[in-house]
């Protein structure tokens, strides 16, 4: 030491400046300011949609859903974790179903669902016609484009695993038909 | 007693004179102020350049600064220069407080007092510190463009060792290897990478040398290296700077920073030991911030060679010196290997014994090259599973080392008790006393990074860091070819919205002292608090 050494004293962490001296607001901005500005990655859009603070939550949500560049990826993202979000899950839906053909709000949120929260299906929905008739008018593409990653871990388990057989057997029927 | 100034003599210094008092003030006269405060700049003596700058002001800073002069305020009281980073806590709030200096004033006398230091290399001048320079000094040809630097850095080594101009930035700072190899044979070694039996066998003398001089050029020459600023690892990643091999080279490379008047962080991390002489070399370095960490955790002489109890005794030799700042390196502990409970229990004593104030503790890097290297000798392989490139040292074998550590300090007061750092960045930020935040910014994640033993001012100090201003982060950007990259500064991070190498990012960070995220790393950190 090239100082005169000073008395340390020491304080649990919980007593530490670092946190005391921290405010959620400040983080919240940030998070609302990166929900608003940042690149769309995956990875940025599901850390921020982990923000479990009522009010950050909901300007986050509403920051993202103003945005127009977020990539079917994000936007899957977007629509699991607030499956309430009307703007999201249109704009996925119109992906999913570009065509003339009505398309289903409720199948596309379940996609999303199935890509990135599979514990939060909605398993009768599963076994439902409505499900049934949209598996058979989906875009193929962007339904791959949607699973994509789902595709590639090695082992499905559980719900991911029941919902995607019920998704490739209502495929199978829909195109069979 | 109050030194007289001495009066203005150039026609430079008439023109600032002629400008009036504020003239410190104005930052688009800065430049030239600083150029003419500078000409006359001793790094033996600085003083005159704040003698000369009084010219320059009047009232309260006038008086601030006749405090620096008359009570040499640049320099520590064993003669040791105050490094340019420490300045604003050891010498510019004890003046703003006595003299009520507003804010404008202390800007005006931080600039005085940068004026006070040499600015070697391609970076850095009084008024732009952490900027390229746009005019080279007198005589200064770098030894590679900036272009040709870049180039060679990105074919660094994952851990960013840039084997081709030999230094790099590294997570501990800009290392400067002047050579490859050491024969100390420690067998957990991550720089013996592919290495085999052959290797092992105490053949792996250091090679490929630079001299001293060409590793200075090299230095100064590189875009990401700041005077003052960026710390500095001599022979971090390819060697021990203390080997007899490599001492008179790491010895006459001190002496270069020192006598360029540089008053970076300096590192030298040992399981080496020096002579009673050469202790007294590294003792009469003036500018140079230099730390010593010798490291020490009963490994077993089979896997870590370098003599126990010479190593023990340089550290108890070491940590006497006042001028030298010290840290014990409880490195590495490898789980299963030196982690029994008597393992544990004898390193604190060793410590507490020896007199260590400041300890990092830290884990073992092991790959699958260790791996058949360890079974190759019928050595015993530690515990755990390991990532590639990372330093395993899990929660419970943390508890117990504090938990012996308790046991062993049981009848020290507590505040006399050393600290105890996870981070090397935060031990050496706190052994130099609490003066600047820890330079890799840890403390964004306090509940990991600073819960073993640091000190309440350590704490203090890394909660007040400063939001940098926009233009400095624009220069820091401009250096690593980074410019119109948009950026967020937020109290608690900078925001770069890029695709910052690891390498960068530590760059920007040890430049502004204030932690720096990818947009990516930033989201996660915001959730992680928020979602807590």
């Amino acid at each position: 030491m090239t100082t005169l050494p000073a008395p340390r004293t020491y304080l649990p962490l919980a007593q530490s400046p670092l946190l005391t001296g921290r405010t959620n607001r400040a983080d919240a901005e940030l998070a609302i300011r990166l929900a608003h500005q940042a690149l769309p990655e995956p990875a940025t859009i599901r850390s921020l949609l982990n923000v479990r603070t009522p009010e950050a939550a909901d300007q986050i949500t509403a920051a993202l859903e103003a945005r127009t560049d977020l990539p079917p990826a994000a936007l899957a993202l977007l629509v699991a974790h607030r499956p309430a979000s009307k703007p999201a899950t249109s704009r996925l839906k119109n992906l999913l179903f570009p065509g003339p053909a009505a398309g289903c709000h409720t199948f596309a949120r379940t996609m999303a669902q199935l890509a990135h929260r599979p514990e939060t299906i909605d398993h009768l929905f599963l076994a439902s016609p409505r499900f049934a008739e949209a598996a058979a008018t989906v875009n193929p593409q962007a339904l791959n484009d949607l699973l994509a990653p789902l595709l590639a871990a090695p082992v499905l388990t559980g719900p991911a695993d029941a919902a995607l057989g019920a998704l490739i057997q209502a495929r199978s029927v829909g195109v069979l038909l | 007693m109050t030194t007289h100034a001495t009066p203005p003599t150039t026609a430079a210094m008439a023109r600032l004179t002629d400008a009036g008092p504020r003239v410190l003030h104005d930052r688009g006269l800065r430049p030239d102020a600083a150029q003419a405060l500078q000409s006359a700049l001793d790094i033996a003596d600085p003083y005159p350049v704040v003698t000369t700058a009084r010219h320059l002001c009047d009232g309260v800073l006038e008086l601030a600064l006749a405090d620096v002069v008359d009570q040499r305020l640049l320099h520590e009281v064993t003669g040791r220069r105050i490094p340019l980073q420490e300045l604003p806590s050891r010498t510019l709030r004890p003046l703003t407080a006595r003299h009520r200096l507003s804010p404008e004033q202390v800007d005006a006398l931080h600039f005085v007092l940068r004026c006070t230091f040499a600015y070697p290399g391609i970076v850095g001048t009084p008024h732009a510190p952490l900027s390229l320079k746009t005019t080279l000094p007198d005589g200064f040809q770098p030894v590679a463009t900036a272009q040709e630097i870049a180039a060679t850095q990105a074919m660094a080594g994952p851990d960013g060792l840039n084997t081709s101009y030999m230094v790099s930035q590294m997570k501990g700072g800009v290392s400067v290897d002047f050579g490859i190899g050491c024969p100390l044979m420690c067998a957990y070694c991550y720089r013996r990478e592919g290495d085999t039996v052959d290797g092992y066998l105490g053949s792996w003398e250091p090679t490929g040398f630079l001299t001293a001089d060409q590793a200075v050029e090299r230095l100064l020459a590189h875009p990401w290296f700041t005077p003052h600023v960026t710390p500095i690892g001599l022979h971090m990643s390819t060697s021990e700077a203390f080997l007899p091999k490599l001492w008179p080279r790491t010895w006459a490379a001190l002496q270069l920073l020192d006598r360029l008047g540089l008053t970076n962080r300096v590192s030298c991390i040992t399981k080496y030991t020096l002579s009673d002489e050469q202790i007294a070399c590294l003792e009469s370095l003036v500018n140079v911030d230099l730390d010593v960490n010798v490291c020490y955790a009963a490994m077993p002489e089979a896997i870590e060679p370098p003599n126990r109890k010479r190593r023990l005794d340089f550290l108890r030799r070491i940590l006497t010196s006042d001028r030298i700042n010290t840290l014990a390196y409880y490195r590495p502990i490898a789980e299963g290997i030196n982690t029994t409970d008597a393992h544990l229990r004898h390193v604190w004593e060793t410590f507490r014994e020896a007199g260590a104030r400041t300890i990092v503790l830290g884990g073992l890097k092991f790959g699958d090259d260790h791996v058949h290297s360890f079974m190759s000798y019928g050595l015993p392989l530690p515990s755990g599973s390991f990532t590639p490139g990372k330093k395993l040292l899990t929660g419970a074998t943390e508890k117990r080392i504090m938990t012996a550590f308790d046991e062993v300090y049981a009848d020290v007061p507590a505040n006399e008790r050393p600290a105890v750092l996870k981070r090397s960045s935060c031990g050496r930020s706190v052994e130099r006393g609490s003066h600047i935040p820890d330079y890799n910014g840890h403390y964004d994640l306090p509940q990991t990074n600073c819960r073993l033993r640091c000190p309440t001012s350590q704490h203090d100090v890394c909660a007040a860091s400063q939001s940098p201003d926009e233009e400095t982060v624009r220069q820091l950007l401009a250096r690593i070819d980074r410019e119109g990259t948009p950026v967020d500064i937020t109290p608690s991070t900078v925001v770069v919205h890029a695709d910052l190498s690891p390498f960068e990012r530590t760059f920007l960070r040890q430049n502004l002292l204030h932690p720096v995220h990818t947009a990516r790393q930033a989201a996660e950190l915001v959730a992680g608090r928020l979602s807590a």
